[in-house]
């Protein structure tokens, strides 16, 4: 410890230190316990002369004081540490709801847009645009029935049911929207067809 | 530099967190609120416990500490709140013990709290009193003559100066010798 510095040490007590001086020798202090011991002891000659020293001297106190300073941020430190991390739960939680909130949103717009896309405007019925599949019929799809084809297809009883409950389930659950590439409704009048067997 | 400058420069550095500083406040003025709290507080674990808890409210409280006054007597304040505090939590368990709590605070000197002085607390200050003073008996006059002026008459380094007829390098320079003189005595002491 150099003489400068307990000299500073001795001006500190008088209000005598400049505010260069204060900040090096604080500095110094932080690392330096003898140098705040001696400050304590320097403070001490002054009351003792004065006959100012009380009935018992605790020559930890200042340390005493510092430590429960400490713990008590660390306290505080520890309780902010804890709220942050449950905010940022909070947060995360807050984040996913947001999120599904949103989508459910834009759902819900969907499905009004829709909706009211079936509202009357103009006394005129608005259909909504069809739904179209997206895959193109080629011409080689589509498979042609001859008449005797479907004679005999209609002839035979269980086919014939079959195919009513077919065409009858598919019409009962279209929806208008909807068309049906496959599938035509088509009825079938005896005139149509040659039932002779 | 004036009276409290340096006060002033610790607590704005303390109340920017710089530890050391606060450190170096609570050195300096830990003695004058133990004394303070003693004209309240009878028992001495419990006066250096309500002074310690003195000075941690005053750390807390740094933030809102504007200046208007002077450091230590914003101190004194919390350190007399505090001393009152604890009376009023003691008054309901010993009486006969406690001290006035509108009577306390008028009392000048500690004289009213000699007759609960412990042997041992005597022995501890009655030696460190005789030691100080047996190593001022001791110092060559002129640095006696400026310790004295400055801890007893609470002169500054330039009325001092006048005093003494000599430049006020020189009384910053014999009141630090003082003190180290006095201080080689008094370290072996306290450990």
């Amino acid at each position: 410890m150099k003489e400068t510095d307990q000299a500073i040490l001795s001006r500190i007590l008088d209000e005598d230190v400049s505010e260069f001086e204060m900040q090096r020798l604080l500095k110094k202090m932080k690392s330096d316990g003898e140098l705040r011991s001696k400050l304590h002891r320097y403070n001490l000659i002054g009351h003792a002369l004065r006959n100012e020293i009380p009935e018992l001297i605790n020559q930890n106190f200042v340390t005493d004081v510092m430590t429960n300073l400490v713990d008590e941020e660390m306290s505080i430190s520890e309780v902010n540490e804890t709220i942050e991390q449950v905010e940022s739960v909070n947060d995360n939680v807050r984040f996913k709801t947001a999120i599904g909130l949103a989508i459910a949103a834009s759902v819900a717009v969907v499905s009004v847009v829709s909706f009211q896309n079936y509202v009357q405007t103009n006394n005129e019925m608005v259909l909504p645009p069809a739904v179209v599949a997206e895959r193109v019929v080629e011409e080689s799809d589509i498979q042609r029935v001859s008449s005797e084809d479907l004679q005999n297809f209609i002839s035979n009883p269980k086919a014939a049911a079959s195919f009513n409950s077919y065409i009858m389930n598919h019409a009962e659950y279209a929806s208008s929207r909807v068309s049906m590439p496959h599938v035509r409704i088509v009825g079938y009048g005896k005139d149509e067809l040659n039932t002779d067997n | 530099m004036g009276v409290n400058n340096n006060d002033k420069e610790l607590v704005k550095r303390a109340q920017k967190g710089d530890k050391v500083a606060f450190d170096a406040l609570v050195t300096k003025y830990h003695l004058k609120v133990v004394n303070l709290v003693m004209r309240f507080v009878k028992d001495n674990d419990d006066a250096q416990d309500v002074a310690q808890e003195a000075f941690i409210k005053a750390y807390r409280g740094l933030k809102n500490f504007r200046g208007d006054s002077a450091f230590y007597t914003w101190l004194y304040r919390i350190a007399i709140n505090s001393a009152k505090n604890y009376l009023v939590s003691q008054s309901r368990k010993t009486p006969a013990y406690a001290v006035d709590i509108d009577d306390a605070e008028h009392i000048e000197s500690a004289t009213a709290l000699k007759e609960f002085d412990t042997p041992e607390g005597n022995m501890l200050t009655s030696e460190i009193g005789e030691t100080v003073h047996r190593a001022i008996k001791e110092l060559p006059d002129d640095l006696k003559t400026a310790i004295t002026l400055r801890e007893l008459e609470g002169m500054t380094y330039d009325e001092i100066a006048l005093v003494m007829e000599c430049p006020i390098g020189t009384v910053r320079s014999r009141i630090f010798r003082a003190r180290e003189a006095i201080d080689i005595h008094l370290k072996p002491l306290l450990g």
